[in-house]
């Protein structure tokens, strides 16, 4: 079925609009609509269009790797249409509402190799092009720190998930402040725009730095705090 | 209390929780099992419920750990591992004291995972620490391996059993059902069967491979492990979601 540019937009529920990080409401929700008007008359479905999301990451990765600077510009780039990429396979999913099963996991996989795939490629960049000492193992060391750390974070919330899917969570967690930093701060929020802007004023190192330390102390945070939830739901069982 | 044997701790594994220990963690079936069934009215009469000793376990895993990052002597490494494959033991006895006692909690549970994705996560990283404080060291070119590429593997396997455990949590969570079915389905594979004794024999081989001074051997294979692992769980789960559409 060929959707207009004006049908694609009214499928977007206010609500999910206002919860989502301000790049995607103001950057790449609006380029995703001319994306998904062209990918709609496509038999791609809104899985496929994640898993190509997941192969753009990892693309633009081996380009920031490459060890050609300009290459690597390129890539950091290149990085953004993940998250235009992300805000489509969404489109898609509520335009073509029986053809998408289980989209929630292949939204989830791209998110998870996005944030593999960058932090630590933005840690080799910082040895490769600005550190001047490609051997250094610290900056890569780094990226990996943050990617473990908040591949960890997510693991854990999944675990508490399932461990508790028929007790009610603490319903204001999707609200909190914190929750709207993290976002702002993760793949779809600023980070991909402010790794090429560090990649080319070569700050890369603080980002990498910065990233690092919060998202380690996010994840120690994050599990004391879920330690908590279940014990206090263990008392009140 | 006084009276308490092996045979009362056995008498509580279930034939379920059997085929589970014998299709997920073969090595802990024929040898930790068995063994933590001795054991368990020790921890029982010295007051340990399954929750104490779940945190108990915690001292074994951060003190591996460290042993290993910081070792200096090969003998530290040697402990270091031993202190891993003691945590593994206890992760099996605090299981019988919880059937035993029929305590299990929220919070038990959740310790319980927590420490197992602890004690995945720090054996490469404990290792990746070690590599990383030596990675100048010239002359270190063994298996095939230089100090500087032994951190670089070790790292890529927290990142890659990081991304195979988060994937099936989510799908786990998304589809229950179907997931066990496939599971179930998947279990007569030769393949994950031999994936499953690999992975059962991490501790050991760490210990193993550390007294005969290997220790890049073991990130061979588990490099190569965890890379296939994720990709085969990747493959899997994209394979049920074709069916399910």
């Amino acid at each position: 079925m060929n959707y207009t540019l004006s049908e694609i937009k009214q499928t977007l529920p206010k609500e999910k609009n206002l919860n989502d990080p301000l790049l995607i409401r103001f950057f790449y929700r609006p380029l995703s609509y001319p994306f998904t008007w062209l990918l709609i008359r496509t038999p791609l479905s809104a899985n496929a269009v994640s898993y190509l999301s997941a192969l753009v990451c990892i693309f633009c990765g081996a380009l920031i790797i490459s060890g050609n600077y300009g290459y690597a510009i390129i890539g950091a780039a290149t990085f953004n249409l993940f998250g235009i990429l992300d805000c489509v396979d969404g489109n898609i999913s509520r335009l073509k509402p029986k053809l998408h099963s289980y989209g929630d996991w292949a939204d989830a996989l791209a998110g998870y190799i996005a944030y593999a795939t960058l932090l630590p490629a933005a840690g080799l960049a910082v040895s490769l092009y600005q550190s001047g000492d490609w051997n250094s193992v610290i900056w890569l060391s780094l990226g990996f720190i943050a990617a473990i750390s908040t591949l960890l974070t997510r693991l854990s919330h999944q675990k508490l998930e399932n461990l508790m899917k028929n007790k009610k969570l603490n319903s204001s967690e999707k609200t909190s402040l914190f929750i709207n930093i993290n976002k702002n701060l993760g793949i779809t929020g600023f980070l991909i725009p402010i790794v090429l802007v560090g990649l080319v004023f070569n700050f890369l190192h603080y980002i990498i730095v910065f990233y690092a330390i919060y998202y380690l102390l996010t994840m120690v945070l994050f599990i004391i705090r879920q330690i908590f939830i279940v014990e206090s739901s263990s008392m009140n069982k | 209390m006084s009276g308490l044997t092996r045979n009362h701790i056995k008498s509580t594994y279930s034939k379920a929780k059997e085929s589970s220990d014998y299709e997920n963690h073969p090595w802990a079936f024929y040898v930790i099992r068995p063994f933590s069934f001795w054991v368990t009215p020790f921890f029982i009469k010295l007051g340990f419920t399954a929750t104490k000793l779940t945190l108990f376990g915690f001292l074994p895993l951060f003190a591996g750990f460290f042993f290993i990052s910081l070792a200096g002597q090969p003998y530290e490494l040697m402990l270091g591992a031993l202190l891993f494959n003691i945590w593994y033991l206890i992760d099996f006895i605090d299981g019988n004291i919880a059937r035993f006692q029929k305590n299990s909690t929220y919070l038990g549970k959740y310790l319980d995972s927590f420490a197992g994705t602890l004690f995945h996560i720090f054996i490469p990283l404990s290792l990746a620490i070690f590599f990383y404080r030596n990675v100048h060291i010239e002359n270190m070119y063994e298996v095939g391996m230089t100090n500087q590429l032994a951190l670089y593997l070790s790292i890529s396997i927290m990142i890659f059993f990081a991304l195979r455990k988060i994937l099936s949590q989510k799908f786990t969570l998304i589809n229950a059902n179907l997931s066990s079915q496939s599971e179930r389905k998947v279990n007569n594979s030769l393949i994950i069967y031999l994936m499953r004794w690999i992975s059962s024999l991490k501790s050991p081989l760490l210990l193993i491979l550390s007294i005969f001074g290997a220790l890049k051997v073991w990130i061979w294979i588990f490099s190569i492990y965890t890379l296939f692992s994720f990709m085969g769980i990747l493959m899997l789960n994209v394979k049920k979601l074709s069916k399910a559409i």
